[in-house]
């Protein structure tokens, strides 16, 4: 809703630009930074990653990422991350509606906690989850001993590492939507006869909806590429605790630089898709 | 009777909202619920759609007692100041809202449906979503959406409050006749007391969260029971006065007392009439068996289409009052009236009201 606004203005600027003829110095210059940022630090780095996954031909490409092992680290961050994307998207859309629809003491502490996992090391998120859960801790040793799970070194813990990182995504981006939904749409509801869960559903819900997708579709993007509190939590044990940017540390780390950019490139694409797709719902939402 | 409100109260935290409101509204009667903002108004209507809760008092809707039912079982229509149309749905899709949740089949759904649209008229627009639409045509499917499911009450919240003038006259015109022809007892909450004087059976007026009075529009006009409400509803000329008897005495002028008028002996009484129940004379030629409160000076005439204002500086004993008089543009011609000239101001028809 906001976007349509956003962009209606926009785009009769860009239309009036063009009407009125050329574009003065100072316009010309700032195209030029910003787009000279995007090509020097996205683009490029974009395109030396494909060529390097690409110098021995498609052949060689496709070999690199059906090693079994690289097969199986991209299956498990896709796994991993789509487990905490789905987790992290009800959790978030709860705490988005508790944030906004209720009062309570801490509020706006909490509201300032949830942002931390954008600020704070992942490496460090990393050695957060290894003290709390660690087989030495009491949480560790009970998981362990009494329930058999084993949460270091093996996929709980690449998800709960997944978890912190992606928690802000779906709060942040349904919350706005939600302060702007009016009050007063549930109350219709309510007078008109429907129940909570029915206004939820089909009231509130359709609402937001594009705005839990993009938040949940972010976050999912955001930790297919996490690797900082992956490797502290998980370590790096081919086809139990390898991920998929694990993989492409211990190629690098080997020095086959074609094998690291050719699953660099998998990773690339998916996260690239994801990103469109995002993209693509949220032009579609703003002309529903 | 079909809305009974009996002893009313609210508050938050030491401020009182509603004050132990009590009111009888009868079948098919459209109230208005007039106040300014913060008065109340509103929240007396979210107590009876059951969106509040009350601190005390009870709510009946057709016999049956709803104090401690949800909104959602006391089958309320209630229609919102902002439309409140639920975004993502088609027109036909928010009046259906109401049936679906009921269970209805879908054809009867249809067929009410176009029975609606029918009714705000605006049956060639049912798929567009409320964004397509204009404010006074949200307003009209917002009401179509309170009135699908056959509500016990329409309750309406300041309804033509985001609307210009125009529509506004033109909507409010269109909600009498649909509530006429439905026959469903509304009440509808304004600040706007030419909208309350030109749709109400009834008016109720509501200020600081009392119900000050009730009546009619004529009623309240020319013979309110409080202060407030002469002072509230119109333009108000109120002076002191004193009952002696059957007389009223004002000003050395004795009048007499309007039939109906309570026992206000030995109260101080304000004589209360309105601008356009005033006569002017020209002092020089003095008549008497009008009922002739004093005379006074002409301070201003303005042009209050299509009628003149003038005001009157009152001398003598009401010496600094003021007095509005309306006149038509015959009468002040065969008066010559001029700022300056001496008056005898009479009156056609007044009022007494306890202070």
């Amino acid at each position: 809703m906001t976007e349509l606004r956003l962009s209606a203005p926009a785009g009769s600027e860009r239309a009036a630009a063009r009407r009125s003829g050329r574009p003065s110095f100072g316009l010309l210059g700032l195209r030029a930074v910003a787009l000279g940022y995007l090509i020097a630090f996205i683009l490029v780095p974009l395109i030396v990653v494909q060529v390097q996954g690409l110098r021995f031909g498609l052949a060689e490409f496709w070999s690199s990422i059906t090693r079994p092992e690289a097969i199986s680290a991209v299956t498990l961050s896709v796994y991993t991350s789509a487990v905490m994307a789905l987790i992290n998207t009800v959790i978030g859309v709860l705490t988005a509606f508790v944030l906004v629809r209720y009062r309570f003491p801490g509020k706006g502490i909490l509201n300032t906690l949830i942002d931390l996992p954008f600020a704070i090391p992942t490496l460090v998120t990393g050695v957060m989850l290894v003290l709390l859960y660690g087989p030495q801790t009491a949480i560790g040793s009970f998981l362990n001993n009494q329930l058999g799970i084993r949460v270091l070194f093996a996929v709980p813990g690449i998800i709960l590492a997944l978890l912190v990182v992606g928690y802000p995504f779906v709060i942040r981006t349904v919350q706005p939507v939600l302060l702007q939904l009016d009050a007063s749409q549930t109350e219709a509801a309510f007078t008109i006869g429907a129940g909570a869960w029915t206004t939820f559903r089909r009231v509130i819900f359709p609402a937001i909806r594009p705005a839990v997708i993009t938040g949940a579709m972010l976050s999912f993007a955001r930790s297919l590429g996490e690797f900082g509190s992956v490797i502290v939590v998980a370590g790096n044990i081919p086809f139990r605790s390898q991920t998929g940017t694990v993989y492409v540390y211990t190629q690098v780390e080997a020095g086959d630089l074609q094998a690291a950019s050719s699953v660099s490139m998998v990773l690339l694409i998916i996260a690239f898709i994801v990103t469109l797709s995002v993209d693509w719902l949220m032009r579609r939402s703003t002309h529903a | 009777m079909s809305i009974e409100i009996q002893g009313v109260s609210k508050s938050y935290g030491a401020q009182a909202v509603l004050k132990n409101i009590s009111l009888t509204i009868e079948a098919g009667e459209l109230f208005v619920l007039l106040g300014a903002s913060g008065s109340g108004k509103s929240t007396l209507l979210r107590v009876i759609a059951g969106l509040l809760q009350p601190d005390s008092g009870r709510i009946t809707l057709h016999g049956q007692d709803v104090t401690e039912l949800p909104p959602q079982k006391r089958g309320t229509g209630f229609v919102f100041q902002n439309y409140s149309l639920f975004r993502h749905m088609t027109v036909r899709q928010n009046i259906a809202f109401g049936l679906s949740i009921r269970r209805t089949s879908s054809q009867e759904q249809n067929r009410r449906v176009a029975e609606l649209l029918d009714l705000i008229e605006l049956a060639e627009l049912g798929d567009r979503m409320p964004s397509q639409l204009s404010g006074g045509q949200q307003q009209r499917v917002a009401l179509a959406r309170a009135l699908a499911y056959e509500p016990s009450v329409l309750l309406l919240d300041e309804p033509f409050g985001a609307l210009d003038v125009k529509i506004r006259v033109q909507l409010r015109q269109k909600l009498v006749e649909i509530q006429r022809r439905l026959g469903v007892t509304a009440i509808l909450v304004t600040h706007d007391q030419e909208e309350a004087f030109d749709i109400a059976d009834r008016i109720g007026v509501i200020e600081q969260g009392e119900l000050l009075e009730v009546g009619t529009p004529d009623t309240l006009y020319r013979a309110p029971q409080r202060l407030f409400t002469a002072a509230f509803l119109g333009t108000a000329n109120l002076l002191d006065a004193r009952r002696s008897g059957e007389s009223v005495v004002i000003n050395n002028a004795y009048l007499p007392v309007p039939p109906g008028t309570p026992h206000l002996n030995g109260h101080a009484i304000k004589l209360l009439f309105r601008p356009e129940e005033v006569l002017l004379r020209r002092a020089e030629n003095s008549v008497g068996g009008e009922a002739v409160i004093g005379t006074g000076v002409i301070q201003s005439i303005a042009f209050a289409q299509p009628m003149l204002r003038v005001q009157v500086a009152l001398t003598g004993e009401h010496e600094g009052n003021l007095v509005q008089a309306l006149l038509t543009a015959a009468e002040a011609r065969a008066l010559n009236l001029h700022e300056g000239d001496r008056v005898l101001v009479g009156l056609r028809s007044y009022h007494l009201l306890p202070t």
